[in-house]
């Protein structure tokens, strides 16, 4: 007979198999699908959908500026936004030079002193991916690396393919746009300030163009701010540059920052002289310092400034005398009083970096920390000193440069980030109908084999029954929320990883997921078909914990008072157990916090252990020697049941009852024995009153003067019978008497080779008489053993009538009796007279003798007479036969024969 | 010389066999009850010289009459009994009975038993050793100086080793002597594996001084140990 597919366990493993393979073909073919669609790929041409596709591309990696400029304006780089007009007019310009097919770029957004402020664009995204590859180099510029950099890098990696054409940048003036008129007379001085503070290798003369270009306005451009009305055209050929002339507010926490120190002030009296190096008057330096936003009172005619310590590193004097130097200087270079105002400490650094004070104080990034290992000799190319200083400008009108630099990548390179996703693209629009297609087969094929899978769930091929696996002894509920879990951890490591890394995490986890829907649902139909769904749960089980409980309680509600006793013993050591160890954590407790309580009650516990222990070990060495005596036969000594309690009390009486039952036992077995024996002795008594008329009469018959023949062998037989009946009778009266174990036995040291050599003398006429000759051999001096003399001879005495009885006549009788390992072994062999056609153990049954005709002299009692009174004596009696020799031996332990000689 | 004698038991039929036999002997003058209470009435009224008496009877078992006729009377009492425990005999003995004949019972070792009890209860009751070389022992007496044994005052004719064997044994009776210790006694050396011989002089002393050799009375063995000759002591 054909099993049903079903059934087979091969065939769910396959379609598990299956399954588990078609799910993530069938997700992948679905999302697929759903771009596809979405794309509209199936009515559009593939160079349409793909301008589209990399359009849409750039354009989101474009106004993802926004954002970011957005949020360095939250950050105080900015006053302003950036303008719609300014955006377009960079997107136009950045989509104007993009070719699909060849380009690549990012761009970023640097202040004056090459520091990164903002980056963006595909080339970023290039540049950072290529750097995960080299994980030193990715930390170390957290920013993104400028062109120089990238360049080294490049190098350094030899990413040849990489090729970099940095053309000529020109000057895209912001909206405020300034007319520079300070813009002839400044730029030879600019540079050097810049270029002493950007990094040596982006140092803008190696490069054939000014990449890093800085404007040419400086100092001027705060005076330019006002006249901001122009706008410089962006060069088709030229990568802008785009200046942004925003106020920058570099900010910081206050209370990380400032601190008056007013001590400082009153001894600074601020002068302030113009370039010509005549004083400015009271009102001047009021305007002045009101213009510079600073601080300031006025004491006796003089202007006094206030000036703010950012921290404690430095002696006020120090401070003030920097400060007033720098100012001085500033002023004296300036008369203009373009001043900004900045913090000691940034002086401090200004100075010690350039061994003077430079012309133009550049912006400086804002600090997030302070950190507390501040050093002097800190480098411009640490790329940690931006965290160093601080600097509170508050100067509004005060003017930062800012580049966006654009890198422009000439080709298009392998493992591009456009190139790849044009690629897919091309994929998708070459399979775009191979994929659904595969989609919805997949997506057949799953549900199939999971129908398959949940129809064959439980089933296996050897097994005619349905029945669950390991996991479905796990309670249904637990088993539901444990794969729960697992689902739900499963979609939530999606969210941990990024990149590329994430898809095949997706995957993965796709495919957890599926596999867990499965295996609920084989695991839910197996426990349908085992019967199992209902009852294998942990709420199940604890509402029929609580239900039989409650019977329970129901039941015994008029035991209430005596509860605890109906609890199992189990349980109540259970609770015992926890009981103690709540007492002993409470204890530990007490005793981790110091209270003195704890350790008197620890000690209390352990007394009240000891003691209970005790206890216990006297109840149970009570209930021991108890069961000892019942095990020893002592049935009349009871536990006494008034010194246990609890289970030891009941086990003590369990242990009394077997007792009771045994002794009732015992001694209705003995009385029967008894009446049995009784009952023998009593009818072979009533026997032999009229067996005695009987011999009595056979024998007055025989005395008669009787003349008939016939008559006389008649009496001769009756007197045979009836002296037959009369040996019968005491026979069997012994024989019961021996087999019910009534025969006392007055046991005494003995000699068996006295008693076998009286035996012999007895019997050594009735042996002649047959014509018997009897071989002795009693190699031993004595044969000691303890035994009763009567019962030993009797047995013995029976051997010899049989042999007496049914030896062959003119035959020899061998009779050995050795020691041998403390045993007694006296053997008798003689040759039967009749054929021993029966087996030694049927000649040892009762009433079973030699001959079938039994018309023999004899009870066929002598041998289970002679061998239950040998077994009295611990000793055996075996019949062995060969043929007509017939062999008795006798075994009987051997007494100590040191003892002899005191005993007799 | 005529002697009375009173058989006693409830089966008539044995009674009956038992008259045959005695009265085969014209001495005997029997008398017959069938329970106790007719015993002992027959006893006051007739002088019984001897009572063969059955333990287990109606109205007064043998062990009460037994108990009842010893407070007036101390003719032989022979106990015929078919228990053939030792119990019953020792009871019966320690109440009073001089001797006792199991049932089934052979009719000539009765009248022997009766014959001996006569004689003994008649003749030589109080008889004591006449000089020191006289041994009894029961109904034997062995003479050392003229080196006869009488049983039941008739002589028996014995062997040499035999009487030797019976002057060792009745010289300390109730003593139980092993074969080797009976043969160098008698032998005067020591056996060398030819102790035993003296089963079966022992057996031929037996059936000759013994009413019934199969029981012996006096001539009794040890099983295992020895043999000895046991004089027999009426308690009371």
């Amino acid at each position: 007979m054909k099993k049903p597919l079903h059934k087979n366990s091969f065939c769910k493993a396959v379609a598990i198999l299956v399954y588990a393979v078609s799910v993530p073909v069938f997700c992948a073919g679905a999302i697929g699908t759903t771009g596809l669609l979405s794309d509209d790929y199936y009515t559009r041409s593939f160079s349409t959908i793909q301008k589209e596709n990399m359009e849409r591309r750039l354009n989101s990696d474009l106004w993802n500026l926004d954002g970011d400029f957005t949020e360095l304006k939250n950050n105080g780089y900015f006053s302003e936004t950036i303008s719609e007009q300014r955006k377009t007019a960079l997107y136009q310009e950045i989509m104007g030079r993009y070719d699909p097919d060849k380009t690549n770029f990012f761009f970023c957004i640097y202040d004056m002193d090459d520091n990164l402020l903002l980056q963006s664009g595909s080339g970023a995204y290039q540049a950072s991916r290529t750097f995960t590859n080299n994980e030193t180099i990715y930390h170390e510029s957290e920013q993104i690396m400028s062109e120089q950099q990238y360049k080294d890098f490049c190098s350094q990696h030899q990413y040849d393919n990489v090729k970099w054409s940095m053309e000529e940048i020109t000057v895209l003036r912001g909206e405020p746009a300034p007319t520079l008129p300070g813009q002839e007379p400044i730029p030879e001085t600019i540079p050097e300030t810049t270029q002493g503070l950007t990094e040596p290798e982006t140092a803008p003369e190696n490069t054939e163009s000014t990449e890093f270009q800085t404007n040419p306005e400086s100092s001027p451009e705060s005076e330019s701010i006002p006249e901001v009305s122009e706008t410089i055209p962006i060069s088709t050929e030229t990568m802008a540059l785009m200046e942004f002339p925003f106020a920058i507010s570099v900010h910081a926490n206050a209370e990380d920052l400032i601190e008056v120190v007013p001590e400082a002030a009153e001894n600074a009296p601020l002068e302030i002289t113009t370039a010509s190096g005549d004083s400015y008057s009271l009102q001047e330096k009021r305007l002045l310092c009101e213009a510079l936003n600073l601080d300031y009172y006025e004491n006796n005619n003089q202007l006094w400034v206030m000036i703010y310590n950012s921290d404690d590193y430095y002696d006020n004097a120090r401070q003030d005398m920097l400060f007033e130097d720098y100012f001085q200087r500033i002023l004296n270079q300036h008369p203009e009083l373009e001043i900004i105002r900045i913090t000691s400490d940034s002086l401090h650094y200004i100075k010690d970096y350039h061994n003077e004070i430079p012309e133009r104080i550049p912006l400086y990034r804002y600090a997030q920390n302070y950190p507390e290992d501040f050093s002097y000799d800190v480098s411009l190319n640490d790329n940690n000193y931006d965290t160093y200083y601080h600097v509170k400008i508050s100067e509004p009108e005060d003017i930062s440069t800012h580049y966006i630099v654009g890198y422009v990548k000439a080709e298009l390179t392998a493992d591009d980030y456009y190139q790849s996703a044009q690629q897919y693209t091309a994929l998708a629009y070459r399979y775009r109908y191979a994929i659904p297609v595969m989609t919805v087969l997949a997506f057949l094929l799953c549900i199939t084999c999971f129908l398959f899978a949940v129809a064959s769930a439980g089933y296996h091929t050897n097994q005619e029954e349905p029945s669950g696996t390991i996991f479905e002894k796990i309670p249904y509920d637990l088993f539901t929320v444990g794969l729960f879990f697992i689902g739900i951890f499963s979609a939530l490591v999606v969210d941990e990883v990024t990149g590329w890394e994430q898809i095949i995490v997706i995957a993965a986890s796709i495919m957890i997921l599926s596999f867990v829907l499965l295996w609920f649902c084989m695991s839910t139909a197996t426990r349908i078909r085992t019967k199992t769904i209902l009852k294998n749960n942990i709420l199940y089980k604890i509402f029929e914990l609580l239900r039989n409980l409650f019977r329970k309680f129901r039941n015994r509600t008029k035991y209430a008072p005596k509860l605890l006793e109906y609890l199992p013993f189990v349980w109540k050591a259970g609770i015992c157990a926890v009981g103690v160890f709540l007492l002993d954590l409470f204890a530990v407790a007490l005793i981790a916090d110091g209270e003195e309580f704890g350790i008197f009650l620890k000690i209390l516990m352990w007394m009240v252990g000891i003691a209970g222990t005790i206890l216990i070990v006297y109840q149970l060495h009570l209930l021991e020697s108890g069961g000892q005596n019942l095990a020893d036969g002592k049935l009349e000594e009871k536990i006494n049941t008034k010194r246990l309690f609890g289970v030891f009390q009941k086990h003590a009486e369990n242990l009394n009852s077997i007792s009771d039952g045994m002794n009732k036992a015992v001694s209705d077995r003995l009385k029967s024995e008894m009446f049995k024996t009784e009952l023998i002795a009593n009818v072979s008594h009533d026997i032999r009153t009229p067996l005695t008329s009987i011999i009595n009469y056979t024998d007055l018959l025989s005395k008669l003067n009787i003349k008939d023949e016939k008559a006389i062998g008649y009496i001769s037989v009756l007197k045979k019978q009836s002296a037959r009946l009369r040996k019968l009778t005491e026979d069997v009266l012994e024989a019961s008497k021996a087999t019910a174990g009534t025969t006392k036995t007055q046991k005494e040291i003995m000699d068996m080779k006295v008693l076998l050599e009286q035996l012999i003398g007895e019997y050594s006429e009735r042996f002649e008489q047959k014509n018997l000759q009897l071989v002795s051999n009693i190699t031993e001096s004595s044969l000691t053993v303890l035994g009763d003399g009567r019962l030993l001879w009797r047995a013995v005495d029976n051997l010899f009538g049989n042999i007496c009885k049914y030896a062959m006549p003119h035959t020899r009788v061998y009779l050995n009796a050795y020691s041998e390992n403390h045993r007694i072994c006296i053997t008798l062999r003689n040759i039967s007279n009749t054929e021993l056609n029966i087996s030694s153990d049927a000649l040892m049954e009762r009433f079973v003798r030699g001959d079938r005709s039994r018309n023999t002299e004899g009870s066929g009692l002598g041998l289970s007479i002679a061998q239950s009174f040998i077994n009295l004596h611990n000793g055996e009696l075996n019949l062995h036969i060969d043929g007509d020799l017939f062999k008795v031996s006798i075994n009987l332990p051997e007494h100590d024969n040191s003892e002899i000689h005191t005993a007799i | 010389m005529s002697y009375h004698v009173l058989i006693c038991d409830d089966e008539k039929d044995i009674v009956n066999a038992l008259k045959i036999y005695l009265s085969q002997n014209p001495d005997y003058i029997l008398y017959e009850a069938f329970n106790g209470r007719q015993a002992l009435a027959i006893l006051q009224q007739k002088p019984i010289d001897l009572v063969l008496l059955d333990i287990m009877m109606p109205e007064m078992d043998g062990i009460e009459t037994i108990q009842k006729l010893r407070q007036d009377y101390n003719i032989p009492v022979i106990l015929l009994t078919a228990k053939s425990e030792d119990t019953d005999k020792i009871q019966g003995l320690n109440l009073g009975a001089d001797d006792y004949i199991t049932k089934p019972f052979n009719p000539m070792e009765v009248l022997a038993r009766v014959r001996s009890q006569l004689r003994r209860y008649t003749q030589l009751g109080s008889a004591v050793p006449a000089s020191e070389k006289q041994y009894r022992c029961g109904n034997i007496l062995l003479d050392d100086s003229q080196k006869i044994v009488t049983v039941d005052g008739e002589v028996i004719n014995l062997t040499p080793t035999e009487y030797a064997i019976l002057l060792f044994l009745i010289r300390s009776p109730n003593q139980v002597f092993t074969p080797q210790e009976i043969y160098t006694a008698v032998r005067g050396e020591l056996p060398y594996g030819a102790e035993g011989t003296i089963a079966v002089h022992i057996r031929h002393l037996r059936e000759k001084i013994e009413i019934n050799p199969a029981e012996p009375r006096f001539l009794k063995a040890v099983w295992g140990q020895g043999y000895k000759l046991d004089q027999f002591q009426k308690s009371g």
